[in-house]
C-alpha cells in the first residue's frame, strides 16, 4: 500500500506537458491590449526589449526583439527610422513592401506565432487599429566563423568544417554542390526549443525511399528539445543501443558532397556543426578523406595499417592473456621464459593486471581528452611514460604487458573517424574477459558473438557490414586496398538504384606515339 | 522500410561451400588414408564430384517451388501432409548430425586446447552462439559465414604456406597401389559429405530469389569445398606419411603440430584453433538453422525464441550421449552412411514425383 502522504501529492508531469502551453489568441487591433498579451505570453523574458514609436502620420507602433539576436543597425536604420518618418496612413503591405528596409518580411496574426518569431531572432510590429503584425527577418547571431576540424583533422584536401549556424554550413554545402538537383528540407524538431532539421539529399541520385524514410523519422520525434546531431541521430537509429555507431557523423563538407553524391541523405542540426550521414557502412570508418588525395599505393597502405590497428586494438589483450595463459606451448621457451622472468614480483593475476593498465590507459586518455592541449599532452607524457616506468619498476606490472598495452593504445588511435573510437577502446575488454576465461575458445567465441550483432545490425534498413555482408566485390576491394578512382566508375549499387553511373572516363593510358616521346597531336 | 537485401546467390555458395568443407576439414585425410592410402585425395576428389548431378537435380528442385521459405517449398513440392513427414525427416537427420557435431566441437577442443575445462562446457558456449543465430534467422546466420570466411582466410593460407615446405612428394606414391576396389570403399565413405553440403545448398536454394544459375554455381561450391579437402589429404599425405596419418582421428591437427614457423610459434595449432571454432560453429550453426526451419514447416505455432531455445535443449541432449571422441566419430560415420546417404534416392525420387504430381502447377502455394 503507498504511504498515506503520498495520495496528496500531484502525479509528476512529464517535462514536455510541463512546459507552458502557448495561449491561443490572434491580435485585436487594441495595441496596449495586444502588446500586454504578447508580454504576457512571453513573461519572464529578461532580454526582450520593447519600444514604442510615433509615426508622423500619428500612428503607434509597438517593435518587440530580443536585443542579442538581431541586426541593431538594421533595426534602427531599416524599421524605426523609416517608421518615423512616415507621414501617410499606410496599410501593412505597403509598410512592409515600400517603407522598411529589410530583407524578409511576414504578416501573422496569431500571438504564438509572434512568439515564436521573436525566438527565431525576428522583430515583431504591432500596429494600433490593425488586427495583424509584421515579422520582419532581421536576425543576427554571432556564431563561430568557419574553422578546421578539430575531431576529423587532415593533412591534405579541404580543412573547412561545419560551424553551429545551419544556413551557412547550407550555404558552404551549396558552394560545394552548385547544382538545382541538390535538396533540402526543413523540419522543426523539439517542441521547446524549435531546432531546425534540414534533410539534404540530390535528386535523382538517392532513392525516394530513404528520404521518406529520414523524414518520417525524424517527424516521428516527439521531444521537448533537441540539442544537435548526436541527440537526433540516436532518436532516428535503427538501433539506438548498439555499441558501434549505425550512423557517421562528420563535420566536414567535404564528406558530406561525397555521401550524397553516392545517393545517402544528410542530416544538419542548427546550432551543431556535425552533420550524420544516412546511411553508413562499418567499412567506411576505415576510409579517410585523404585516401583519395593520396597515392593508391599509399593509400593502400595506410589502410592496410588503419585495419591492422583495428584489429589489434579489439584483439591484441585478448590474444597475448590467451597466448601467455592458456596455449603457452605455442610461444618458444626462450620468449616464453623471458615472459615468466618479467612478471616475477607481480602481485596480480595476468588479467587483473592488463585490466588494471587498460583501465589507467583509458583513464588518461580520457583525462588528457578534455584538458587543453598544452596540458593535455603533460598528461600524456605523465601519465605514459613516467607512471609505466614507475609501475615496471616497482614490480606492479611486468614490461611485456606495459608493451602490448601501449601497442593497443596506440594502435586505437590509427582511426580516422573520432566516432569509432569509443567502442574500440570499450571492445577490448569483453574480449580480454572471454580470453581469460577459454583462452583462444573464448576470444573465439567472442569473435563470433561479435560477428553476429555486426551483420545484424541495420542502418535505415541497409545492412551495416556492407560491402563484407552481404558481399559487393567492386565495394569490398575498395576497403582494403584504395582502387584508382576510374575503377570506381559506379556509386554503391545498394544506394544508388537508378543512377549508379558517376563517371565515364577511361584510364589517361599514353598512346604508344606518346610512349616514344611524340605528342598525341603529332 | 523493407530491407534492400536478402539471401543473394553468392552468398548461398559461399554457405555451401564452408558448410560442405565443415569440420571434414579435421577428420578427412584419417578416413580415407586407412583404407586407401596414398589415393585418398583422389578418393576425395571422386566423392564430391559423381554426387555433382544430384546438385543439378537440387536446383530443379528449388526452381519448382515458391521462394522465401523451406517449409512452404516442401509443402509445395509434396504436399502438406507429405511435406511434413518429410520436413520432419530431416530435422530428424540434421539434429543428431547437429548434436554431434556439438560434442565432437568440446571434445576436440578439451583434446587439444584445454584439457582442464570438461567438454559439455565448451559444446553449451558453441551451442549458445548457435542458438543467437538461428534466433536472428536464415539471412544474418548467412551473413555470419560470409564475414567469417573472410576471417579464416589468412589462417588457411596460412597453414597451406607453412605446410607447404615441409611436404615430401615421395610420400604421396605408389598413387594407386591399393586399387580400384578399396579406392570404390574410400569413395563411398566420402559421398554422405558431399550430401550435406547438397542438402544445406537444397535449404538455402529455397532462400534465394535470383536462382537462374543455382545449379552451376551450387555445383561449383559443393566441388569446390571437396577440392580444398582433397588438397588438404594430400598436404597431410605428402608431410606426415601413410603410415602416421592412419594412426590419428584427426591427422589435421597432428600436422598442424609437426610444422614450424620460424622460431617464433612451436607449432602452428594458433592457426588451427580459430580454424576448428568457427568449422565447428558453422556446420552446427547450418544444422540447427535446418532443423529450426523445418520444424517451423511442421508447426507454425513453434514461434522464435522458444523454437531456438527447445532446439538448444535438443542438440544438447545429443551431445551428451557419446562419452569419447572416438564414440563422436563412430555416430558420425553412421548418421552419415543411412541418414544422408538415403537422399542420393530420396531426391531423385522428390523431383521425379514433383514433376509428374505437380506438372503444369509450379508455384502452387502450400496449404499450410
Amino acid at each position: 500500500m503507498a504511504p498515506k502522504g503520498k495520495r496528496f501529492l500531484k502525479k509528476p508531469t512529464p517535462l514536455h506537458q510541463k512546459t507552458r502551453a502557448v495561449p491561443e489568441g490572434c491580435l485585436t487591433g487594441n495595441l496596449d491590449h495586444d502588446s500586454n498579451a504578447l508580454k504576457q505570453l512571453i513573461r519572464d523574458a529578461g532580454d526582450l526589449e520593447y519600444r514604442l514609436v510615433y509615426t508622423q502620420g500619428h500612428r503607434h507602433v509597438a517593435l518587440f526583439y530580443y536585443a542579442d539576436m538581431v541586426n541593431l543597425t538594421l533595426v534602427s536604420r531599416g524599421i524605426i527610422h523609416p517608421l518615423q518618418q512616415c507621414a501617410q496612413e499606410l496599410d501593412i503591405a505597403h509598410i512592409a513592401q515600400s517603407l522598411l528596409n529589410v530583407p524578409a518580411y511576414k504578416q501573422a496574426r496569431e500571438l504564438a506565432r509572434l512568439a515564436e518569431a521573436l525566438a527565431e531572432g525576428s522583430v515583431v510590429l504591432l500596429f494600433q487599429g490593425l488586427a495583424e503584425a509584421l515579422i520582419l527577418g532581421v536576425s543576427q547571431i554571432e556564431h563561430r566563423v568557419i574553422e578546421r576540424s578539430e575531431s576529423e583533422d587532415v593533412l591534405m584536401g579541404p580543412h573547412e568544417s561545419f560551424s553551429e549556424q545551419l544556413g551557412r554550413n547550407l550555404a558552404l554545402m551549396r558552394s560545394r554542390l552548385a547544382t538545382p538537383a541538390f535538396k533540402n528540407k526543413f523540419i522543426t524538431l523539439g517542441k521547446v526549443s524549435r531546432s531546425k532539421v534540414a534533410v539534404m539529399f540530390i535528386d535523382g541520385i538517392v532513392s525516394e525511399d530513404l528520404v521518406a524514410e529520414v523524414e518520417e523519422r525524424l517527424l516521428r520525434i516527439d521531444i521537448d528539445y533537441i540539442s544537435g546531431a548526436g541527440h537526433v541521430s540516436e532518436l532516428i537509429s535503427d538501433e539506438p543501443t548498439a555499441v558501434l555507431p549505425l550512423l557517421r557523423i562528420t563535420e566536414r563538407p567535404s564528406r558530406v558532397a561525397g555521401a550524397l553524391m553516392e545517393g545517402r541523405v544528410v542530416v544538419l542540426a542548427d546550432g551543431d556543426p556535425s552533420a550524420i550521414i544516412i546511411p553508413t557502412f562499418a567499412a567506411e570508418y576505415l576510409q579517410s578523406s585523404e585516401d583519395y588525395l593520396e597515392r593508391p599505393a599509399i593509400a593502400s597502405f595506410l589502410r592496410f595499417i588503419r585495419f591492422g590497428g583495428l584489429i589489434i586494438s579489439v584483439f591484441l589483450p585478448g590474444l597475448w592473456h590467451a597466448l601467455v595463459s592458456f596455449h603457452h606451448g605455442i610461444i618458444p621457451p626462450p620468449l616464453f621464459n623471458s615472459i615468466v622472468a618479467g612478471r616475477e614480483g607481480v602481485p596480480l593475476p595476468t588479467v587483473v593486471e592488463m585490466i588494471v593498465l587498460l583501465l589507467t590507459y583509458d583513464i588518461i586518455v580520457e583525462a588528457s581528452t578534455r584538458m587543453p592541449m598544452r596540458i593535455g599532452q603533460a598528461l600524456g607524457i605523465v601519465g605514459g611514460i613516467i607512471l609505466g616506468q614507475a609501475a615496471v619498476q616497482a614490480g606492479l606490472v611486468s614490461p611485456a604487458m606495459v608493451i602490448i598495452v601501449s601497442l593497443t593504445g596506440l594502435s586505437t588511435f590509427t582511426q580516422p573517424s573520432v566516432s569509432i573510437l569509443g567502442p574500440l577502446r570499450l571492445l577490448k575488454y569483453p574480449m580480454l574477459v572471454a580470453s581469460s576465461i577459454f583462452g583462444l575458445f573464448g576470444l573465439m567465441w567472442a569473435l563470433v558473438f561479435m560477428v553476429l550483432q555486426v551483420v545484424s545490425m541495420r542502418s535505415f534498413g541497409y545492412p551495416f557490414m556492407y560491402p563484407l555482408a552481404p558481399f559487393r566485390w567492386r565495394g569490398e576491394l575498395d576497403i582494403f586496398i584504395r582502387i584508382p578512382l576510374f575503377w570506381l566508375s559506379k556509386r554503391p549499387d545498394l544506394l544508388a538504384g537508378q543512377n549508379q553511373q558517376r563517371m565515364n572516363i577511361t584510364p589517361p593510358y599514353p598512346g604508344k606515339g606518346e610512349q616514344d616521346g611524340q605528342s598525341r597531336k603529332s | 522500410m523493407d530491407n534492400p537485401v536478402r539471401v543473394n546467390l553468392f552468398q548461398g555458395a559461399i554457405a555451401v561451400f564452408v558448410v560442405t568443407i565443415g569440420t571434414v576439414f579435421f577428420p578427412v585425410a584419417g578416413v580415407v588414408v586407412p583404407i586407401v592410402g596414398q589415393a585418398g585425395w583422389i578418393a576425395v576428389l571422386l566423392g564430391f564430384l559423381i554426387p555433382l548431378p544430384w546438385v543439378f537435380m537440387a536446383a530443379a528442385l528449388v526452381r519448382k517451388g515458391p521462394i522465401g521459405e523451406w517449409g512452404q517449398s516442401v509443402k509445395a513440392w509434396l504436399g502438406p501432409w507429405v511435406g511434413r513427414v518429410f520436413l520432419l525427416y530431416i530435422a530428424f537427420c540434421w539434429a543428431w548430425l547437429g548434436g554431434l557435431l556439438l560434442a565432437q566441437g568440446g571434445m576436440v577442443f578439451h583434446n587439444i586446447a584445454l584439457p582442464a575445462t570438461p567438454p559439455w562446457i565448451m559444446s553449451f558456449a558453441l551451442l549458445i552462439l548457435v542458438v543467437l543465430a538461428d534466433m536472428r534467422g536464415v539471412e544474418v546466420y548467412v551473413r555470419s559465414i560470409e564475414l567469417l570466411v573472410m576471417v579464416c582466410l589468412p589462417f588457411v593460407t596460412a597453414f597451406y604456406l607453412a605446410i607447404l615446405p615441409t611436404m615430401q612428394l615421395e610420400n604421396l606414391q605408389p598413387l594407386l597401389g591399393d586399387g580400384p576396389i578399396r579406392l570404390a570403399h574410400a569413395v563411398y565413405l566420402v559421398i554422405p559429405w558431399a550430401m550435406e553440403g547438397i542438402l544445406f545448398g537444397l535449404f538455402i536454394g529455397t532462400h534465394i530469389k535470383n536462382n537462374k544459375r543455382f545449379g552451376l554455381t551450387i555445383s561449383l561450391a559443393v566441388f569446390g569445398g571437396g577440392a580444398a579437402l582433397a588438397l588438404l589429404t594430400a598436404f597431410t599425405l605428402g608431410v606426415l606419411g601413410r603410415g602416421v596419418t592412419e594412426t590419428y582421428l584427426y591427422p589435421t591437427v597432428e600436422l598442424a603440430q609437426t610444422a614450424r614457423v620460424g622460431f617464433f610459434l612451436q607449432g602452428i595449432e594458433i592457426f588451427l584453433y580459430p580454424l576448428w571454432f568457427l568449422a565447428s560453429y558453422i556446420k552446427t550453426g547450418a544444422a540447427f538453422v535446418v532443423v529450426s526451419e523445418s520444424l517451423r514447416g511442421v508447426w507454425a505455432g513453434a514461434t522464435q525464441p522458444y523454437r531456438s531455445l527447445a532446439l538448444g535443449v535438443l542438440f544438447f541432449a545429443v551431445s551428451q550421449v557419446p562419452n569419447t571422441v572416438q564414440q563422436v566419430v563412430a555416430s558420425l560415420g553412421r548418421v552419415d552412411s543411412t541418414f544422408f546417404m538415403a537422399f542420393y534416392v530420396i531426391i531423385p525420387a522428390l523431383l521425379l514425383w514433383v514433376s509428374i504430381a505437380r506438372k503444369g502447377d509450379p508455384n502452387q502455394s502450400a496449404n499450410s
